[in-house]
């Protein structure tokens, strides 16, 4: 899976937003806000990457069990993928 | 969550890129994006979005405000737009451009707004300049 390049993240206000660029821009406006990690593993989204790889980078990053860092990542790829932001 | 201004009055910021031209050559359409706050105070030179009487969403900058009412211009814009407090949404605090952030307390950007928006006929001059060295 890959994150579109119709999106892109900014660093407003000490937080990380995404917002869409390009084209896309005209057809929808959407804007997601995303905290430290989120913006982590949206960086590691900027190439292809499984959902094992990333699984495995969040739990380097950030010493936490396996079962956090998959609900965690569900969580953040349940908005992108509502968001139209997620090639799979 | 419907509009723009219910995000703003709900989480106190709104985020996107911006359309158009009216903001050039600050802001470029479909790539530069803009952060704007929620705020009760708004001042001479502050790039604020409103809401036209259509419904139309206009991200534009302060030149006057006089009596309640704000005049409003895009830096690319030579007619001026007279706006009600309640039309208004928030203002812009930060913005990017070209892919890096900026605060509107950069003193660059400062310097640009004073100088490029000190008048109209100001503007006319700079922007047919910088016109011959960019094309938009």
């Amino acid at each position: 899976m890959k994150l579109s390049k119709e999106f892109v993240l900014r660093n407003f206000a000490d937080k990380y937003i995404a917002v869409t660029v390009n084209d896309s821009a005209d057809e929808q406006n959407a804007f997601i806000t995303l905290n430290k990690s989120g913006a982590f593993v949206w960086e590691l989204l900027q190439n292809e990457i499984s959902y094992d790889e990333i699984l495995s980078e969040i739990i380097k990053k950030y010493d936490i069990d396996a079962n956090t860092a998959k609900s965690d990542l569900d969580e953040f790829l349940t908005i992108v993928r509502k968001a139209g932001m997620l090639h799979e | 969550m419907s509009s723009v201004r219910d995000v703003v009055n709900t989480y106190g910021y709104y985020s996107a890129t911006v359309h158009g031209y009216s903001m050039y050559p600050l802001l470029i359409n479909h790539r530069d994006s803009v952060y704007v706050e929620k705020t009760g105070s708004y001042k001479k030179y502050d790039v604020a979005l409103f809401e036209r009487k259509d419904g139309q969403l206009v991200l534009h900058r302060i030149l006057k405000i006089k009596d309640g009412v704000f005049y409003f211009c895009g830096d690319n814009d030579f007619i001026i737009e007279k706006v009600k407090k309640e039309q208004l949404i928030g203002k812009m605090t930060e913005f990017s451009r070209k892919g890096k952030e900026y605060t509107v307390e950069h003193f660059g950007y400062r310097l640009y707004s004073r100088v490029w928006c000190f008048s109209l006929f100001t503007k006319r001059v700079l922007r047919r300049i910088y016109g011959l060295f960019h094309r938009a």
